[in-house]
């Protein structure tokens, strides 16, 4: 499987510049860091170790994370399913 | 066939103010009145019945009697597509609030009798319309605003979804957020002395706005009034089963005080369930299954410490014994 990198967003017309994801950041160095302009900036995304703790501290859910791991529930083969149900 | 689609509006146990909106709605919006035909709603038109087939029911109001009940039943049955309208049909509202009380309890204390014979029957609880039946959309906010009531009659005639926003109450707040230097909270409504342009939640009151979802423009917290939350809990808290009011609001509050919101997390829910009463994060959505059914419970906390108040159970007694005496 290809390892897909995360992207992380932030909405920045929803964003409050509260700076909960700068403080709450669990990554070693910390994803974000504050910008210029008061807003949060994504300044290491390969950092990211997507627990996203960042989500519920966020006052108003304004960050993002797109290509985000999926899990994946692993559905036996129709084969094997139509075996164990001749079986019963 | 006109080719209009049929709407009823079935009014439960409320104080109306929906179905205002409602009508509101429809005055303000031309194109939905060509659209729709109203077949009942006791406010407008003089139809006793309700019609076998309906394309689109609204129900408004909590259920409390049984004859409400049985009237959410019937429009369940009939309609293709029922919208819960206004917080006490989506939450429990301001009305859900009566279940702080036994209803047998509070018959006793303004009637002087458990029960009317004339009377309609009471349910043991008050119940969310939205908790009882499947509905498919989902109307919040005390009153729902008019703009909320057209988007979705409109999205339903032409066929479409309805669009959700995700975010919510701080979004609209000009309050600026600020880290909070001496985790304190002060009881009570800010004073004249809080300050106009710093959140709420930075100067230690309890503001409900982070947790509750968007779409209000955020007046009350313009005007000096924290959020208290009438528009439901944000959809994550509401899916998940993890996330609570308290816990949501303790994890924001523990980050912008510089604490971990993992390990730092009990003592924070502990100081804010010390200062406020339980029922305070709950106003509006006190009967509301969803939020009874979290596995912390801090609703039902809320319940069951006030039912054992004493204070409360001790005015409800008095006022038994003087409305037994007055007959």
């Amino acid at each position: 499987m290809p390892v897909q990198t995360v992207t992380i967003k932030i909405r920045v017309d929803r964003c409050k510049k509260c700076l909960n994801c700068v403080r709450v950041c669990t990554a070693f160095d910390g994803v974000y860091e504050e910008g210029p302009d008061g807003y949060p900036v994504v300044a290491r995304p390969e950092e990211c170790v997507q627990c996203l703790i960042c989500h519920t501290v966020c006052p108003t859910n304004a960050i993002v994370h797109e290509n985000y791991r999926k899990t994946m529930l692993i559905n036996p083969d129709e084969a094997i399913v139509q075996r164990y149900r001749n079986m019963i | 066939m006109t080719g209009k689609l049929t709407l009823a509006l079935i009014p439960l146990s409320g104080c109306g103010g929906c179905e205002v909106q409602a009508l509101r709605a429809l005055a303000l919006h031309e194109d939905l009145q060509e659209r729709y035909e109203i077949v009942y709603w006791p406010l407008v038109v003089e139809e006793t019945r309700l019609p076998e087939k309906i394309d689109v029911a609204i129900v408004e109001g909590l259920v409390r009697t049984r004859e409400n009940l049985e009237m959410l039943r019937e429009a369940r049955l009939r309609s293709r597509t029922l919208i819960a309208l206004g917080s006490c049909a989506a939450w429990g509202g301001i009305g859900g609030s009566a279940d702080s009380f036994n209803p047998w309890l509070s018959m006793k204390a303004i009637y002087g009798r458990e029960k009317i014979e004339e009377s309609a029957e009471m349910l043991p609880r008050a119940y969310a319309a939205a908790d009882l039946v499947p509905v498919d959309y989902v109307i919040s906010r005390c009153p729902p605003p008019v703009e909320h009531i057209a988007l979705a009659l409109r999205a339903i005639a032409e066929g479409k979804r309805v669009p959700v926003a995700d975010s919510t109450v701080c979004s609209q707040c000009p309050r600026e957020m600020k880290p909070i230097e001496q985790l304190e909270f002060k009881p009570g409504l800010p004073g004249p002395d809080a300050d106009p342009n710093t959140c709420f939640l930075s100067q230690g009151y309890l503001c409900l706005g982070s947790v509750t979802t968007v779409g209000c423009g955020a007046p009350c917290p313009r005007h000096g009034i924290p959020c208290f939350g009438c528009g439901g809990p944000h959809l994550e808290i509401a899916e998940r089963r993890d996330m609570d009011i308290v816990t949501a609001l303790a994890r924001k509050i523990a980050t912008l005080a510089g604490l971990d919101p993992a390990n730092d997390l009990d003592k924070v829910v502990d100081m804010l369930l010390k200062t406020y009463d339980p029922r305070r994060f709950y106003v509006f959505t006190f009967a509301s299954q969803v939020l009874r059914r979290k596995p912390h419970g801090y609703a039902v906390h809320a319940l069951a410490s006030t039912r054992r108040n004493p204070v409360f159970v001790k005015r409800l007694e008095e006022r038994a014994r003087f409305a037994q005496g007055e007959e």
